[in-house]
């Protein structure tokens, strides 16, 4: 029985090929190799703000662990440590005691609004930075939230 | 919404030419006093703001920045002064709002600038009887 044409035609080019590409099958394997999905997750491109973020997450948790002792002493610096507290939650910060350097018991008003005020400068200083535009005006509304208050604590 | 610096720079000169207008139709509503006092502030803010915006454009050489209305819509109420102040709230709030996207939308000395209106605002808003909030300049929708 003759086989049919096509089978023949597929038979004689499978002769043909095979050859070259047992030849060339060292290249294929290397090219399959290059376009081979990687087994893991590349990693995320470096985040150009991180290194911003934990700095202005270290500030915060730096005056707010100073200005803790002292919440009981006036609403609005019971209001400032809540406010921290909100403002590293937005930041998505690992928690962390802050570093409090302690502040001077005779003088609380004024040293709270000369922390809280530096603080904000500090803030400032991030959001011009920023290269995220969200992590920007983020950090510009957390400094103006910070003035608001300083502003009461000087009225 | 265009993205680019000078769309945003325009856009925020469209609004301060509206705010000056509601200022100063609020200041000629209001008897002297402290709300009157408040209220030349915000004015004074809001045309430094305007002119600033404008010879920035210009200097950006814009050739048509956006110019004031013939008139704005007032809101309504402002026969009592309590209308009066709750409008001027709403008005520092939203300018808030815009400056924080300028913030967004703009780099360098232009992003400075909107930081420091930012704030001055936000501290404003409290003249008006607003309360200090969490995110000032941040739209909570």
């Amino acid at each position: 029985m003759t086989p049919p044409r096509a089978s023949r035609r597929t038979a004689l080019g499978a002769l043909v090929l095979l050859p070259l590409l047992t030849a060339c099958s060292g290249r294929v394997d290397d090219a399959v190799d290059r376009l081979r999905a990687p087994e893991t997750t590349p990693p995320a491109p470096p985040n150009p703000d991180a290194a911003a973020v934990a700095a202005v997450a270290r500030a915060i948790e730096d005056v707010r662990a100073a200005i803790s002792p002292y919440a009981g002493s006036q609403p609005v610096v019971a209001d400032l440590v809540a406010l921290h507290e909100a403002h590293l939650r937005a930041l998505a910060a690992t928690p962390s005691p802050g570093t409090a350097a302690p502040l001077d018991k005779d003088q609380v008003p004024g040293q709270v609004r000369a922390r809280e005020t530096a603080l904000a400068r500090r803030i400032t200083t991030r959001a011009v930075a920023a290269h995220d535009p969200e992590l920007a005006r983020l950090l510009a509304s957390m400094a103006a939230a910070i003035g608001q208050r300083t502003a009461e604590l000087a009225g | 919404m265009s993205t680019s610096p000078q769309a945003a720079l325009r856009a925020a000169l469209a609004s301060e030419h509206g705010a000056v207008y509601l200022f100063a139709a609020l200041r000629s509503r209001t008897a002297p006093g402290a709300l009157a006092d408040a209220l030349r502030t915000a004015y004074d803010f809001h045309r430094a703001t305007r002119d600033l915006l404008a010879d920035r454009l210009a200097e950006l050489g814009d050739p048509a920045p956006p110019g004031a209305a013939p008139a704005y819509t007032l809101p309504g109420g402002l026969d009592t002064a309590a209308g009066v102040t709750a409008a001027a709230l709403v008005a520092e709030q939203t300018a808030a709002i815009g400056y924080g996207d300028l913030v967004a939308r703009t780099t360098g000395s232009d992003r400075s600038r909107a930081i420091a209106w930012l704030a001055d605002t936000a501290v404003r808003e409290l003249s008006f009887g607003g309360r200090p909030t969490t995110l000032p300049g941040i739209d909570p929708k």
